[in-house]
């Protein structure tokens, strides 16, 4: 998508354009979000953003030098606004805490459509920037303090934990894509799938069944993760019979 | 079906001669610059140079960019489900360890892979046309799970929490990896090393084993089961057999 103008330079026409020096960050940031969330983060460019605050290039390149800035700053903010809202941990609280505070992590993020679309853009940068945004370093604590154990496996249990949420509404997310975008010739596992062959499928089957991707799942998975987490020590697949493969 | 084509009218240039070029051709190439340089840098006009053919030819083919990535990604997931290895006759926990274990290994070995799972998952998982083969797989997953005792749906359940758990990690895995190359390439700015260091760690395959662990307990304490158990003798002969 093109700005179509094609007006640069901040000076190169008065009329009809802002004062120079009210446009602000925040501005920017606001008008960047409403794009993406409108019409997705392709669309974004600085042309775009430009004409919708009726300013010019220039001065939008006088904050952000590029693309890749702005959206940095914008997961910053983001991911600010994020942890505040999310609700207290306790230390050395009960797994149903735990369970939610990281199931109220998942709808916080999900509650952001444009956070959802760059994190699946570039989920590098996003989980990066999320864990480095000043809030997050009390939050992280926290996490980890929530775990009745030592700093060290309080840290991978957070991290893992982390890990799952985050992956969850990227993979989610995937597939809602694809299951909006209109007819779509989903595969399904047939209910008349040969019941010799698919003794358990053929019992689960109806509509996304078998992919399962939704808040329910997502809270099983958790629930598995933090139950095998409360186990300490943790009990593992004896090393002397795996194979190699 | 190629011959259908080339009786089409051509591209008139000097360039390749017409009906030398072949859907399957078309989709190495994508194949080639999507392992090399992502999702993101594959275009149509690209393609196009990399075969030393017009634009219209490879549009003859595929009406978009989507289109020839859903047939890469129905290649890709064809040789993944027939890359993995069938499951064995340990105990369940085992087999599904390393059931997800070998998923993993296989996605990350194989760069296409790591990159249409990360940018298009939804290419590799809703429409793909291998989706019996991908059917086979899970049935056998899940009937490791309901020979060990769990109902149907607490199979699924589990099944798919480790499926979820798996590709999240890996996306995350891969985003983090293609973000630290951009950032040596000096394409963003204000890199953490310290950080990146760190979030490398937290995605390695001890902590991604750490973490499958985890649900592969949890699902012994929400269900019941023990770990360590032999499956019956009838449902080992039929996993062997698959």
């Amino acid at each position: 998508m093109t700005g179509g103008s094609g007006r640069t330079g901040a000076g190169s026409r008065r009329t009809g354009r802002r004062a120079r020096g009210s446009l602000s960050e925040t501005e920017i940031l606001d008008a960047a979000l409403l794009l993406i969330e409108r019409h997705g983060l392709d669309a974004l460019s600085t042309p775009v953003l430009a004409r919708e605050l009726g300013a010019g290039n220039t001065s939008v390149y006088w904050y952000f030098r590029s693309k890749t800035e702005l959206l940095e700053a914008l997961v910053d903010r983001l991911a600010d606004d994020l942890y505040r809202q999310l609700p207290e941990l306790p230390a050395e609280t009960g797994l149903e805490q735990v369970e939610q505070y990281y199931a109220a992590l998942r709808a916080a993020v999900r509650g952001r459509p444009a956070f959802v679309e760059l994190l699946a853009a570039d989920p590098g940068m996003v989980t990066a920037r999320t864990e480095a945004v000043g809030i997050a370093h009390g939050r992280i604590a926290q996490e980890r303090a929530a775990f009745d154990t030592d700093h060290e496996r309080a840290e991978r249990l957070r991290s893992v934990c982390f890990n799952y949420t985050v992956g969850y509404v990227i993979v989610e997310s995937g597939v809602q894509r694809e299951a909006g975008a209109g007819p779509t010739d989903w595969q399904e596992p047939d209910p008349g799938l040969d019941r010799s062959e698919y003794r358990v499928l053929h019992d689960l089957s109806g509509p996304l069944a078998f992919l399962s991707i939704d808040e329910e799942q997502f809270e099983i998975g958790l629930r598995l993760l933090l139950r095998g987490a409360a186990m300490n020590p943790t009990p593992a697949p004896a090393e002397a019979d795996r194979r190699s493969r | 079906m190629e011959l259908a084509k080339g009786a089409a009218d051509p591209p008139r240039s000097k360039r390749r001669a017409r009906g030398s070029l072949s859907g399957d051709e078309i989709v190495d190439i994508a194949e080639r610059i999507v392992g090399e340089h992502g999702v993101a840098e594959l275009s149509m006009s690209l393609v196009a140079k990399e075969l030393n053919s017009g634009v219209t030819s490879i549009y003859w083919y595929f009406r978009s960019k989507d289109d020839l990535l859903q047939a890469l990604a129905d290649r890709v997931a064809r040789q993944l489900y027939r890359g993995l290895p069938p499951i064995g006759d340990e105990s369940w926990d085992f087999e599904l360890m390393e059931y997800f274990l070998a998923y993993r290994d296989l996605i990350e070995r194989v760069p296409v892979y790591r990159e249409l799972i990360t940018f298009r998952s939804e290419l590799l998982f809703t429409r793909s046309i291998v989706a019996k083969t991908m059917f086979r797989r899970i049935e056998a997953g899940l009937e490791l799970l309901v020979d060990a005792g769990l109902t149907p749906v607490q199979a699924r359940q589990a099944y798919m929490s480790c499926s979820h758990y798996t590709s999240g990690f890996v996306i995350l895995n891969h985003g983090h990896r293609r973000w630290t190359a951009g950032q040596d390439r000096g394409e963003q700015g204000g890199a953490d090393e310290e950080h990146a260091r760190r979030r490398a760690r937290q995605l390695d395959n001890t902590e991604f084993r750490f973490g499958l662990n985890l649900i592969v307990n949890g699902i012994c304490e929400e269900f019941g089961l023990t770990r360590g158990r032999r499956r019956p003798a009838a449902s080992r002969h039929r996993g062997r057999a698959r």
